[in-house]
């Protein structure tokens, strides 16, 4: 039934765009999403353009995510890298990892998601030069995330070490069975054999504690403050490169969780969310329909419900430019994302995209990571 | 396989071990003579889920001399996100393992390729550690 579904969704997904209503000039993706990562926040591309804090266990080393496919220079792709999976820094310990302070470790540290700051890069191809030539730029920009504080949920330190000393506590179990039956095998080949056997034995008590543990760290925080940047070139020309946006964002996020509760582990939340950006565009549409350039602030926010797999939002921003003559316009939409697995997503976002004309969004696709679960994806069609 | 002196002195022999992961960890060190099909004897185990044991008296030299000296990690993994990450952790796993008190004075051993298992998707991991006393 599930595996019926993935199809369903997937086959939906890539057919989306037959339903895609249009004004004068429309912005479409019918292909698989793109990634909510700040080099593609800064284009206006990702389906929300504020940004949800994530948990440890989504930021993964590399994340790739090909949305689009096309010849020569790079099409339409992002890496999100994270150094922190390829230091070796001093102290690392599951409480470290986890926010907890050594010290007191019914506290949580705040500032723990610092070290999960990720730089981010992205190839696309779209029209952001608002002349009268409807053509495609080569866009390459790069970003930076940070999350700077994050407070969990209340009890999230002390329901978190209560679960780790049950495993650890557990575990001694198990090692003594372990240690016994190795320690009685001289032989060192059969001695390395019961090893791997004994590694791979599933120890069910052990395993549904860490599974809660997981579901601890993965939980939504009460608040999270995040900052971004971003800067990226567009090339005018196949010999020609030049500045085209650079922004800085931030976002201020509260989940309240609500209703049902599993293990005393909230997994409905209403969703709060306040944002702001600055951005220099160096290809903006002046009054007198020439091309210049101003800057920007955006402020705006988002609330949503997250009821179990299900999420439903509503963002607005407004985008006020620097120049007068150029004045405000608005992002208003509703976004929509289900949960098939832990890296398996399907958003859609529809609604009015910001511009000096109206357009309307509808993005409509898919947003996986690298996980447990692997699901195939068909290759996107462009046409 | 790894040896360290007991020698001939009257203060205990110490041992410890330093676990270097973000996963869940959990140590324990065992003393048997090996072959004899005695049950070991537990002398150790670790204090949280550092995996990290920290110094502590395992025996004076002369009742350890011609035994065996083991050290059982078991390393969890399944928080570390996927299995790409996993495996990244896997390989930055250390363990380190410390004796001090006999003529050596402190030594230091490490976990070779050999001592370690993993199950296939790098959820767990299992250290096995042992060291005669001689």
């Amino acid at each position: 039934m599930r595996r019926l579904f993935y199809t369903l969704a997937i086959i939906a997904a890539l057919h989306s765009g037959a339903y895609a209503q249009k004004t004068e000039k429309s912005a479409e993706l019918n292909e698989l999403a793109a990634p909510n990562s700040p080099a593609f926040m800064l284009l206006d591309v990702s389906p929300s353009l504020v940004e949800s804090p994530s948990t440890p266990k989504e930021f993964t080393f590399a994340a790739l995510q090909a949305f689009a496919e096309g010849q020569g220079f790079p099409q339409n792709f992002a890496v999100e890298f994270t150094p922190y999976w390829w230091l070796r820094p001093s102290g690392r310990d599951v409480y470290a990892f986890a926010g907890l302070d050594r010290n007191d470790i019914s506290k949580q540290k705040p500032f723990s998601g610092l070290k999960f700051s990720s730089i981010s890069m992205a190839f696309v191809n779209k029209d952001l030069i608002p002349d009268q030539i409807d053509q495609e730029q080569k866009i390459f920009s790069v970003g930076f995330h940070s999350n700077i504080i994050k407070i969990q949920q209340p009890g999230y330190a002390k329901a978190l070490t209560g679960e780790i000393s049950k495993w650890h506590k557990t575990v001694q179990g198990e090692l003594a069975v372990m240690q016994e039956a190795i320690n009685q095998e001289n032989d060192p080949v059969k001695q390395r054999k019961l090893q791997q056997e004994l590694t791979d034995k599933v120890w069910p008590v052990s395993k549904n504690i860490a599974s809660n543990i997981n579901r601890i760290i993965n939980q939504k925080p009460l608040f999270s403050w995040n900052v971004s940047a971003a800067y990226s070139v567009y090339g005018i020309d196949n010999n020609r490169f030049e500045t085209g946006r650079t922004g800085v964002w931030t976002t201020l996020a509260t989940f309240v969780p609500f209703g049902k509760r599993l293990d005393e582990i909230p997994v409905n939340y209403l969703n709060l969310l306040v944002y702001s950006r600055y951005m220099q565009d160096e290809f903006m549409l002046g009054a007198d329909n020439l091309v210049t350039s101003s800057n920007s602030i955006d402020l705006g926010g988002k609330i949503g419900f997250q009821i179990s797999r299900v999420s439903l939002a509503w963002e607005y921003i407004e985008r006020d430019y620097r120049k007068a003559t150029l004045g405000s316009s608005n992002r208003n939409v509703g976004i929509v994302s289900y949960r098939l697995n832990n890296n398996l997503y399907i958003n859609g976002t529809f609604g009015e995209d910001f511009g000096p004309v109206e357009k309307i969004v509808t993005l409509f696709g898919i947003n996986w990571g690298f996980g447990e679960e692997k699901v195939d994806l068909p290759s996107p069609n462009l046409q | 396989m790894d040896s360290y002196k007991a020698g001939s002195g009257q203060l205990q022999i110490l041992l410890s071990t330093d676990i270097t992961t973000i996963g869940l960890a959990g140590s324990r060190a065992t003393v048997f003579v090996p072959g004899s099909g005695n049950p070991s004897v537990p002398v150790a185990h670790s204090v949280d889920a550092t995996g990290d044991i920290p110094i502590s008296a395992i025996g004076l030299p002369s009742s350890l001399k011609g035994k065996r000296i083991s050290i059982m990690s078991k390393i969890d993994l399944s928080i570390v996100g996927d299995q790409e990450a996993r495996e990244k952790e896997f390989n930055k796993l250390v363990a380190r393992y410390f004796l001090d008190g006999g003529p050596e004075h402190l030594k230091k051993f490490e976990a070779n390729f050999q001592e370690v298992t993993h199950s296939d998707d790098f959820n767990t991991v299992l250290i096995f550690k042992a060291i005669n006393i001689v």
